[in-house]
């Protein structure tokens, strides 16, 4: 029994040490990465970000580095996939979303984006300021600062000063009920929309989950879809016009 | 005789073409003022057409040398309500050789056909003996009519080139000629100058008249126009007519009809049209291919470049650079010439000062162009030479002029002045390349939390700051509660001391014995301090009073009230000053007690 439980403990242990140790050596593999980009030999960079991305961690910024590296070696398909992880994972990031603009550019299918509605926009702009971890904090902060302007109410000692903190406590507690419903709407957004790039050269979309169906329309690597639904290693894809179709899954990489 | 049989037989064709010409059809009808001539004579051969035409091509006069012509003359005639047309080509011919010449047709275009007139055969006879007959003038006497106009009266343009550069200025002097009186004139049409800039010399208000012998007649001249042209492209160029009509008045070849007549001749007053001859101008392109800084000008200039002011230069202060083209030559056709500043100037519009006379046919004098300059940083600038070239007519070559450069030394101006008026638009950055912007060297991690909204954490802290809240409010509500009781209670227990302590007091006053009253508040008041801070009563002197009641730690003034108080009834004792009542110091003492109570911990 003790020795069960000092394995246990030993396993823990070294559990803990493996996530520290990735930690610090994917730092070592994104910098060596960063050397080699910088002297030009993408090639090597690509290896070690790799590297350091097979190590588990979540980095935004050693995701951006990968789309560079894969754009600077030409292959945009997956040059939009790392730029849209590193944009999920820190969405106010403006590098990446200009470069993913660019990458995009570059891919071979154009489509007519379906005109959103200014408010739409404006919606998904603000919900996509940050992740909905961080909407969580701001919503903290105000609802803090709420509380403290409640509590100055309590202890105000003119009308009008009450008055006052009573309208701040009140504004400040609706922010923070604002802040938290934009953190719920930002999870629900990528919970909902799973969004996945192409990547391979050519594909055929089919009106069914299966290649019997009837043949819909081609598109190209780098076209960027939303995943619906997922059958028997088909998945149901929503195309930025908003066409759907079914295709293999093996030729999507979600982000 | 053969001779004169030949003589008749023009005549009579002249006779007939000029019936036919009566009946509508458009004829060109060459006549001669006589024949045959004598060598040394001159003699006039005219060419008239009853229509408007566009092209008159002269045939070649063998045997004669052409002194002057073709002279133009245009005359318009109402006979019996129906108008005539006639215009006229003539030449002096002077008989060079005599013997038998065929002077072959002219043409004329009329509309898009071509018209002959009909051939002349002259005779040129040897010396002056020659029989004199004017056949052709008794040929017809309208024709003579109409002829006149053009011989009488005519306008001349004459330019004084033929042949320019473009640019290189010429002029054109319309005369008029006469030998008749005319009562009226009128200016009909004058000339379009197209592909000219023309600036016509003022010639005052009384044009002089000269003599002028032309063909042996006596001409009064005038010059009516004067007019210098500047050649703006390459190519023919015509100086089209310039039309006048005049009123003249003709003696009469008729019967006379009375005393009159017989002395003074009949007369009749013609209107006729005179124009001058249309000139081609040939306007030669330049013999090179003109320079980059060519901005136009031709003849002979100069350059030079000043500015002001020229010391204390400030940045946002205005700079005035004058540049001054002088010399002779088409000034006033002159661009705009290229100014390059350094950065961060800004440059306006130049300002164009002319003085400009015209004289000897051509333009002198400058064109000054005055360019605000405005620097809008402090520094040391160079403005750098400003080159121009010209065409040299002389030597028929581009010159290229050059300026000085100017330095600025420019100090640092009034900030504020920044943004005045004449402040710059803005260029967008031009987007030279599209490329991603570069790696990121800072490595964070993230945990797939940062996806989540942690609902649980904001809903569990709102709930435990609603939580705390409540308590909060509830604390403070019973400390609230608990503070207003201790008040309450504590001036129920000082109200109860006092009258505790100060009752004998109370006692004394009824007995109205002043000193015992004294004696018993005071004893009653230090009694309730001993009490109160639980000292001996036979210990309290005043000293003692006064270190209890500090290191009990109430507030100077109630201390100093208490103790004031004491000393005051001690001094009462002994002084028969009643300027208390006893109630009041019965009050008094009440009131320290409550004081004392109330400020004590």
């Amino acid at each position: 029994m003790k020795k069960h439980f000092a394995i246990l403990s030993l396993l823990c242990w070294f559990t803990i040490g493996l996530f520290a140790n990735n930690q610090s050596l994917a730092k070592e593999y994104f910098e060596q990465g960063n050397t080699f980009y910088t002297n030009g030999d993408y090639q090597s960079a690509l290896q070690s970000y790799q590297s350091a991305d097979s190590l588990g961690v979540i980095s935004p910024e050693l995701y951006y580095n990968l789309g560079n590296t894969y754009y600077k070696l030409q292959n945009y398909p997956l040059a939009i996939y790392y730029y849209k992880k590193a944009l999920k994972y820190n969405p106010g990031d403006k590098s990446a979303r200009q470069n993913l603009e660019l990458a995009r550019s570059k891919t071979i299918d154009k489509f007519e984006v379906l005109p959103q509605s200014l408010f739409t926009k404006m919606w998904n702009k603000l919900l996509l300021l940050t992740t909905a971890q961080n909407w969580t904090y701001i919503a903290l902060g105000f609802l803090f600062l709420a509380f403290a302007g409640f509590v100055l109410y309590r202890f105000g000692q003119s009308v009008t000063v009450k008055r006052l903190y009573f309208i701040l406590g009140i504004s400040l507690f609706t922010l923070s009920l604002l802040a938290a419903f934009f953190g719920y709407e930002n999870e629900k957004y990528f919970s909902q929309n799973k969004e996945a790039v192409v990547v391979a050269p050519t594909i055929d979309v089919y009106s069914e989950p299966a290649h019997k169906g009837s043949k819909l329309f081609t598109i190209h690597e780098g076209v960027e879809v939303t995943v619906q639904e997922e059958l028997n290693g088909y998945v149901k894809i929503k195309l930025p016009n908003d066409k759907t179709g079914w295709i293999d899954k093996k030729y999507l990489m979600i982000v | 005789m053969k001779q004169l049989t030949v003589k008749y037989y023009l005549a009579l064709i002249f006779t007939f073409s000029a019936i036919v010409s009566f009946a509508g059809e458009v004829t060109l009808k060459a006549t001669v003022s006589k024949n045959p001539v004598a060598t040394g004579e001159r003699v006039k051969v005219s060419y008239t057409v009853n229509s408007q035409i566009s092209q008159f091509i002269p045939p070649e006069f063998d045997g004669f040398q052409v002194l002057s012509g073709p002279n133009q003359s245009t005359s318009m005639r109402w006979v019996n309500g129906v108008s005539s047309y006639q215009m006229t080509y003539s030449y002096i011919l002077l008989a060079v050789k005599e013997g038998e010449y065929d002077i072959p047709p002219a043409k004329v275009k009329v509309g898009n056909e071509w018209l002959e007139s009909n051939p002349l055969h002259l005779v040129i006879v040897k010396g002056k003996d020659v029989a004199q007959q004017n056949t052709t003038s008794s040929g017809s006497n309208a024709d003579s009519k109409v002829k006149s106009g053009g011989k009488d009266i005519f306008l001349r343009a004459i330019p004084s080139k033929t042949s320019v550069y473009i640019g290189e200025p010429l002029t054109v002097t319309f005369q008029l000629y006469t030998r008749v009186n005319f009562v009226n004139n009128d200016l009909i049409k004058m000339p379009d100058l197209n592909g000219f800039w023309n600036e016509e010399i003022d010639l005052g208000e009384n044009t002089p008249w000269r003599e002028q012998v032309i063909d042996g007649k006596r001409y009064n001249v005038a010059t009516i126009r004067k007019v210098v042209l500047f050649p703006q492209s390459a190519g023919d160029k015509t100086i089209d007519p310039l039309i006048m009509s005049f009123v003249i008045q003709r003696r009469v070849h008729r019967q006379p009809q009375s005393i009159f007549d017989q002395f003074f001749g009949s007369y009749e007053e013609v209107e006729v049209k005179v124009a001058s001859q249309p000139y081609k101008i040939k306007v030669k392109p330049f013999p090179t291919q003109p320079p980059a800084d060519f901005i136009g000008g031709v003849g002979k200039l100069n350059l030079s470049m000043d500015y002001t002011p020229k010391e204390n230069l400030k940045s946002h202060e205005a700079i005035t650079v004058k540049l001054r083209v002088s010399g002779t030559g088409n000034l006033k056709l002159l661009d705009n010439p290229n100014i390059e500043l350094p950065g961060d100037f800004e440059i306006y519009e130049p300002k164009i000062n002319d003085r400009i006379t015209l004289a000897n046919g051509t333009y002198s004098g400058y064109r000054e162009y005055e360019y605000l300059i405005i620097p809008r940083h402090a520094g040391d600038f160079v403005i750098p030479p400003v080159t121009m070239s010209y065409f040299e007519l002389s030597s028929k070559k581009f010159k290229q002029l050059k300026t000085d450069s100017i330095k600025l030394h420019i100090e640092k101006g009034d900030e504020s002045q920044a943004n005045i008026a004449y402040t710059p638009q803005k260029e967008e950055i031009k987007q030279l390349a599209t490329d991603i912007e570069y790696i990121k060297n800072n490595f964070t991690t993230v945990s797939e939390k940062a996806l989540d909204f942690n609902s649980a954490l904001y809903f569990g802290t709102a709930g435990a700051l609603s939580l705390a809240y409540i308590f909060l409010l509830i604390f403070v509500k019973k400390q609230e509660d608990l503070k207003s009781n201790t008040a309450l209670f504590n001036q129920k227990r000082a109200a109860k001391l006092a009258s505790k302590y100060l009752k004998e007091a109370k006692a004394e006053l009824t007995k109205n014995d002043r000193a015992k009253f004294l004696e018993a508040l005071h004893k009653g008041l230090v009694q309730y301090l001993s009490k109160k801070f639980n000292v001996g009563f036979a210990e309290m002197d005043k000293e003692t009073i006064k270190q209890t009641l500090k290191n009990s730690g109430l507030d100077e003034e109630t201390i100093k009230q208490t103790i004031d108080f004491l000393e005051h009834l001690e001094y009462l004792r002994y002084a028969p000053v009643q300027e208390q009542t006893n109630e009041d110091l019965l009050t008094q003492a009440t009131d320290i007690i409550h004081h004392i109570e109330k400020n004590s911990k």
